[in-house]
């Protein structure tokens, strides 16, 4: 656990390569093979996004599906050389879709620690450890208010500025600011000493 | 807790064949059934100009949101073409239409188009005649040419100079002039030029073809040099030996600033250049670093003398340095295109390049088996680091170690092939500098162990 007031988690990652823009263009003009290029390199980042927003199931699969078809329907007007980066724009279509479909309650409820089975190199120990604390952060997480969850993911998973998460979620940058932060402070309240205790 | 931490939550994986059922059913979208509310999107193509037109002005004028238009783009623009087109014009474009009558002028247009009647795209080069869905249409000349050729009537053949190539993603087109008319199908392409209308084979690579013949064409042409006013050539040349001298003592400084630079022991180094050391650190950390040329703007791995200038070589340095960008690329893809197609199930890869294929693999291979990707990466950096032999060609390793190996080794490879045109500063400098068009990419999985 961080101490008082440190940040709870910058991006887990470091933001991955983008497709390339010939490839977008490609995509644009409807060429299945860049398409599929485009589904593969986003597919992963939109089922995580989707799945931690909503749980898993298949439900994250029809919108995973969905946010890709209105991707495809709205690549003409985005610009590949443009500033913003495909993988924003994308998890952005998918942050809206989460965020309706649960307001719409079109979705069940699904508990966001029920993690699924992923083949593992870990020994038995770590690989307890490490679920355990997965599951704790989604026990954690699943506290929050979608809106909430949402402004963390993006800012803490997926990497997003916080002028992106305003953009995404419509609303100003700093609402977005606020939101991530009392994010991260329920995170680190309801996590103290959850890895140290788990690790 | 820690950043890392979050990676416990593990997110749910996209089920195999996911890609391939979201873009038949993308695709089935595009080309299906009419919506009640929507008129089908029965055709989008791309017509492109490569022009030696001026820079791009803004809008001209549009007379009517429909009927008839002129229209030349600063940005990115949409415009309503007639009763059943959209226009999206790239900067630079230009296009004129009045009713049925439509001339791209030059620039790029891409084009959508609902099904009805005939409906044909007129260039200085050639006609674009729809008969099916979607198809790519570059024509390359001077947009004055345009006005060389009666666009309504089409009974003049193609503008001397003038040549069009037309690349078909689905449906039919039919390319057409002086009377010569060549139906094209999805996957296939013709070409139009002097020598008339011609099937040109598959569309990826004959277009790349195309293109390459565009950049040479301003020069090269033997009819465009004919066309060419002598006497204002005799004035360009008379006026650049006039400042010819002025030129080489500015290069001449700058040659020797740059060498002053080269010679400074402190120069700044790449992140990218990497030493044994450098690389056991990485591997320490599980990170891998990569640094590739990419084709760039025109396609070719030119790079401009005002660029080469900035990292210190002469303007005759270009074709050397050229070559081995060629040459690294063609050692790296040699390696990466049978592993993307077979990944993408025997796809034609030519179409999306290097850099899509390796962000497909890593994709691919990250969500067959993360753990064994992490591995994979870790394994590259100590390879890379001297601490394991490479695999041997029949090792099996996942697709991404192979192509992360020939990426990594590749900074090293092109600065041993310049080394021996441009000397050991030359060419680190430039391989290592800012200039020219470079994928730089890394992949960090962390260190063995976690934490």
């Amino acid at each position: 656990m961080s101490g008082p007031g440190s940040p709870v988690a910058a991006p887990a990652r470091p933001r991955l390569d983008e497709l390339d823009p010939a490839t977008l263009q490609r995509a644009r003009a409807h060429d299945p093979i860049a398409m599929r290029a485009f589904v593969v390199r986003y597919q992963r980042p939109v089922f995580a996004l989707l799945s931690r927003m909503l749980g898993s199931g298949p439900h994250v699969e029809d919108l995973a599906q969905e946010t890709f078809l209105r991707a495809f329907r709205a690549l003409p007007a985005f610009d590949p050389d443009g500033a913003a980066r495909a993988s924003t724009w994308l998890l952005t279509i998918a942050t809206r879709l989460a965020l309706d479909s649960r307001r719409k309650k079109q979705l069940p409820q699904v508990d966001l620690d029920d993690v699924p089975n992923v083949a593992s190199f870990h020994t038995p120990e770590t690989e307890r450890a490490r679920k355990d604390l997965g599951r704790a952060i989604a026990a954690a997480a699943a506290d929050l208010s979608d809106d909430m969850r949402a402004a963390f993911l993006l800012a803490d998973v997926h990497g997003f500025t916080m002028g992106e998460i305003g953009a995404a979620l419509s609303i100003p940058e700093a609402t977005a600011k606020t939101r991530v932060f009392r994010a991260r402070q329920h995170m680190r309240e309801r996590l103290a000493g959850e890895r140290e205790d788990g690790a | 807790m820690k950043p890392e931490d979050l990676q416990s939550w593990e997110p749910q994986e996209p089920s195999d064949g996911f890609a391939e059922r979201v873009v038949a059913t993308a695709r089935k979208e595009q080309r299906g059934p009419a919506r009640p509310t929507n008129l089908r999107r029965a055709l989008a193509g791309a017509v492109m100009f490569t022009t030696m037109a001026a820079a791009a002005v803004a809008v001209v004028h549009v007379r009517s949101a429909n009927a008839r238009g002129d229209v030349t783009a600063d940005a990115r623009r949409e415009v309503h073409v007639g009763s059943r087109a959209i226009a999206v014009l790239e900067p630079g474009a230009h296009l004129r239409w009045d009713g049925d009558t439509i001339e791209q002028r030059g620039g790029e247009v891409f084009w959508r188009v609902e099904p009805g009647a005939r409906f044909t795209v007129h260039t200085a080069a050639a006609d674009v005649t729809v008969k099916g869905t979607c198809f790519r249409v570059k024509v390359r000349g001077d947009e004055d040419d345009m006005t060389r050729r009666d666009a309504v009537s089409g009974l003049v053949g193609a503008v001397a100079g003038m040549a069009a190539f037309v690349g078909v993603y689905e449906g039919k087109v039919a390319v057409s002039h002086a009377g010569q008319s060549v139906d094209v199908v999805a996957g296939q392409s013709a070409q139009a030029d002097g020598a008339g209308v011609h099937p040109t084979g598959d569309a990826a690579s004959a277009e790349r073809g195309f293109d390459k013949g565009a950049a040479e064409a301003s020069g090269s042409d033997p009819l465009l040099a004919a066309n060419a006013n002598l006497a204002d050539s005799v004035r360009d040349y008379r006026r650049k030996l006039e400042t010819l001298a002025d030129e080489k003592a500015k290069v001449e400084k700058k040659l020797a600033a740059a060498e002053a630079k080269l010679g400074d022991a402190s120069a700044p180094k790449s992140d990218y250049l990497l030493t044994q050391d450098d690389w056991k650190e990485l591997a320490k950390e599980g990170e891998v670093r990569m640094r590739v040329p990419c084709a760039g703007s025109k396609g070719d791995f030119t790079v401009s003398a005002d660029n080469l200038n900035k990292d210190g070589l002469a303007p005759q340095d270009a074709p050397i340095v050229q070559a081995a960008l060629q040459a690294s690329h063609a050692r790296t893809w040699a390696i990466i295109k049978p592993l993307c197609s077979q990944a993408l199930g025997n796809a034609d890869v030519e179409r999306i390049g290097q850099q899509a294929c390796v962000s497909v693999l890593t994709q691919l291979d990250e969500q067959t088996n993360n753990q064994a990707y992490e591995e994979a990466v870790r394994s590259v950096a100590e390879i890379e680091a001297g601490q394991r032999p490479g695999p041997g060609p029949s090792d099996s390793v996942m697709s991404t170690e192979r192509a992360y190996l020939a990426l990594a080794n590749e900074t090293k490879n092109i600065q041993a092939d310049l080394t021996q045109s441009l000397g050991p500063d030359a060419a680190r400098s430039f391989v290592y500098g800012d200039q020219g068009c470079w994928w730089n990419s890394s992949h960090g999985v962390g260190p063995r162990g976690g934490n």
